[in-house]
């Protein structure tokens, strides 16, 4: 059994995914370069879906219903883009807030297209003992339950930070592709397992 | 050269003192008569009054050297003159010489004794052994001459003091919540603790120093023994709570492990019935909400009857009283 997500409902590739898990795309942060300046209060003043607070930070806040995603715009014409569930749906989100702005009268252009950040989430379905796994894994363990209920596992290769709770439930960061993602949690998967919480 | 009574010779002879060793020792056949004579006298020269006896200083030695500073604390300090010193030399010509004696002194290890005072201040508040002290001192030792990190004047000397103590009572396993930490640390957050004690682990590893792994996360073993005598529980019971401890954590318990403790504290002191103890003492000592144990001891009940050794209680009085004391909060969160 796995959760697709967006995916549809296909069977589990096995080859690829060995823990039957696949991991859920949950957000997506990718910037390109518009190369052109920008006019922040003119943006602001004629698009409907934008938000502009100079006081308090200092790029319009604009925000698309399809894909929902919310991009930060800056004078100097770079953009960030957050909030896709894909790379496909994060660059599609782009283009149509680059659209937005030459409608506008801005000569934008599209370039330096990036991935820059996937976060991705799965549920193991079992629960795990985080003190003897924080125990066993200390080079690369950060377990302070005093602060955050979660382990923090900063996993060298790939580089890739997992936030293991002890419901079962784990987040993934710091990809830049999706095969990074998947990478990690098949090497994360033993280790869980090593560490279920065996309820005797 | 003096004459004395010499023990084996049997009659007056001429005595030789060894300053070196500090023995008096008879000139004729050898004999020590005397040991390790103490010169009361100052070991450095003095500079009061030769005419006045009354400023003569008896003391002899300073401090031991201090082994985590380069100077061993083996510095001058001038002090600013005094209003009713009857010295040789002026007050302007002291003051002279102060301010001069300032201008080429190392400056280099102030901040260094401010911390080690700093160190010395918490773990005497938190009644910490001399190990951890000379441990936590050795680690700020280490920050300050690695490469990459400073001691630098300001709140974060205080975070970076915190975070040697409590790095230093994790590897002796011997560990502060970093909330019992963070209350005697002048103001400084549990968070700042943290994010120091994680560039302290880093410091600890390029030094080649074997990290443990005891380091890596407070055992809450280790929080048992003092939670318990803070408490005054009774021994058959510290006895059963470590054991319950360690077979709660096979269960799926999503509870911060302070907030299981408490709540283990609280069932086991609650089924004897000659030694109960108020939630709200247990809550002060594990520092948990007295209604977050609450919460966990319901978590907890339907494991209860595996948890608790059944040496320590059956299981008809385990569910009797436990399941007895559920109801009644019920009933006063239904009455308020």
């Amino acid at each position: 059994m796995a959760d697709q997500g967006t995916e549809g409902s296909q069977p589990v590739d096995l080859t690829k995914h060995p823990s039957g898990i696949v991991p859920t795309l949950q957000n997506i942060v990718s910037t390109v370069n518009l190369d052109c300046k920008l006019d922040l209060k003119a943006i602001a003043l004629q698009a409907r879906n934008a938000e502009y607070n100079p006081k308090r930070f200092a790029a319009v806040i604009m925000r698309i219903r399809e894909p929902k995603t919310t991009a930060l715009i800056f004078a100097s014409g770079k953009m960030v883009c957050t909030g896709a569930k894909s790379e496909h749906l994060s660059k599609l989100a782009a283009r149509k807030y680059a659209r937005i702005v030459q409608k506008l009268g801005f000569p934008a252009k599209f370039k330096d297209f990036k991935i820059q950040n996937i976060v991705g989430s799965c549920d193991v379905k079992f629960p795990i003992r985080l003190e003897g796994l924080a125990y066993s894994h200390s080079a690369f363990s950060s377990y302070e339950p005093e602060l955050f209920p979660g382990l923090i596992y900063r996993m060298k290769l790939p580089k890739i930070v997992l936030l293991i709770f002890v419901s079962g439930k784990i987040v993934i960061t710091g990809a830049k592709m999706r095969e990074e993602t998947y990478t990690a949690f098949e090497n994360i998967y033993p280790v869980l397992r090593e560490f279920r919480k065996v309820q005797q | 050269m003096e004459e004395e009574t010499c023990l084996d010779c049997k009659r007056p002879t001429i005595m030789v003192v060894d300053h070196s060793s500090g023995d008096t020792i008879c000139s004729e056949c050898g004999l020590v008569l005397e040991a390790h004579i103490i010169e009361y006298s100052q070991e450095w020269r003095t500079f009061a009054s030769d005419d006045n006896h009354s400023d003569r200083d008896p003391n002899r030695v300073g401090a031991a050297t201090n082994p985590f500073l380069k100077s061993g604390d083996l510095v001058t300090i001038i002090e600013k003159p005094k209003e009713t010193a009857s010295s040789v030399l002026s007050k302007d010509d002291i003051s002279t010489l102060f301010r001069a004696h300032n201008q080429v002194k190392n400056h280099e290890e102030d901040l260094i004794k401010q911390a080690f005072e700093e160190i010395q201040r918490m773990t005497d508040a938190l009644d910490l052994d001399i190990v951890i002290n000379s441990r936590a001192c050795e680690i700020v030792s280490k920050y300050d001459g690695h490469a990459n990190t400073k001691l630098r004047r300001g709140k974060k000397l205080n975070a970076i003091c915190a975070a040697s103590v409590s790095t230093a009572c994790r590897e002796l396993q011997l560990s502060r919540t970093l909330k019992e930490i963070a209350e005697v640390a002048n103001g400084v957050d549990k968070k700042d603790i943290r994010k120091e004690s994680l560039v302290i682990k880093r410091v600890l590893e390029s030094h080649q120093t074997s990290v443990s792994a005891s380091q890596a996360i407070i055992n809450t073993g280790e929080l048992v023994r003092r939670f318990c005598s803070k408490l005054d529980i009774s021994q058959r019971e510290i006895m059963a709570i470590p054991e319950a401890v360690e077979k709660a954590e096979n269960f799926d318990i999503r509870r911060n492990p302070k907030s299981v403790l408490a709540a283990i504290i609280f069932m086991i002191s609650h089924i004897s019935q000659t030694n109960r103890k108020p939630i709200r003492e247990i809550g002060i000592v594990a520092e948990v909400v007295e209604n977050t144990i609450k919460n966990s001891v319901k978590d907890m009940y339907p494991y209860a009857l595996k948890i608790i050794p059944n040496w320590y209680a059956c299981e008809s009085d385990i569910i009797k009283r436990l399941d007895g004391v559920i109801t009644s909060w019920d009933s006063a969160k239904f009455s308020v």
